[in-house]
């Protein structure tokens, strides 16, 4: 039987979702069945960057002005300094020649890692699968993230 | 020994060496002998790991000047179909 991984990430910053990345693409190289299920601040790491602010709600449309998401724009989760962080940690990433978090996430996708977002969590923000990247591949609830955990070894929680 | 392949992974970090050793190895024969070379410090404890899983062979890693060198040949396991 074929080993598997499962990914929870819970955090949208820009160091917890390049050592999620890293786990997932590893895992899925040495032939580990790998699912990551993105919800709450995760979703920001697999939102399509830019377009209108969205929501139905007034609270939704200001919850999703003051957290814009796109991997391109996530925060640090230390030292972030109004986004001076993230500028720095990427040019130092640059100059050790390591890829950049756009690039693992289509990596990732290469290597079959499984793409699932949180229905609830889409819908407490506002957001649809349209508003998320083309590597996503489905929707789902707690149940199919059990269904899947249930059969890995390992389950992490970023 | 007969080397195969040449794999160029100097300054890349972790996990890509790794990623680049398996898609190479994909395409390589049962027997053949990859070389790999590698400045990640973590490359010797990470190839050492994969070969693990993998069920290939490591026939050698040695360090110069700073840079890794690793043979690894592959074998037929249940693993790589």
């Amino acid at each position: 039987m074929t080993q598997t991984l499962t990914l929870i990430m819970f955090s949208g910053e820009l160091d917890k979702a390049l050592a999620g990345f890293n786990i997932a693409i590893g895992a899925s190289a040495v032939g580990i069945d790998t699912t990551i299920y993105f919800t709450f601040w995760g979703l920001n790491i697999i939102r399509k960057k830019g377009g209108l602010i969205k929501g139905k709600s007034i609270k939704q449309k200001l919850l999703n002005l003051m957290n814009r998401g796109g991997s391109d724009g996530l925060p640090l989760s230390r030292f972030n300094m109004f986004n001076l962080g993230p500028w720095m940690m990427k040019n130092i990433m640059k100059n050790s020649h390591m890829p950049t978090l756009r690039q693992m996430i289509a990596l990732a996708k290469i290597q079959d890692v499984k793409f699932v977002a949180c229905s609830s969590s889409l819908e407490m923000m506002g957001l649809k699968k349209d508003d998320l990247i083309e590597e996503v591949d489905e929707i789902a609830g707690v149940a199919t993230y059990l269904n899947i955990a249930s059969k890995s070894k390992i389950n992490l929680f970023i | 020994m007969k080397i195969s392949r040449k794999l160029d992974c100097r300054k890349l970090q972790c996990p890509m060496p790794i990623v680049k050793i398996v898609s190479t190895m994909k395409d390589m024969k049962y027997g053949e002998i990859l070389e790999v070379l590698a400045t990640d410090p973590a490359f010797t404890s990470d190839i050492k790991a994969l070969a693990e899983r993998t069920g290939n062979n490591i026939l050698e890693i040695k360090e110069e000047h700073g840079e890794f060198h690793a043979y690894i040949q592959k074998l037929k396991t249940k693993s790589q179909s």
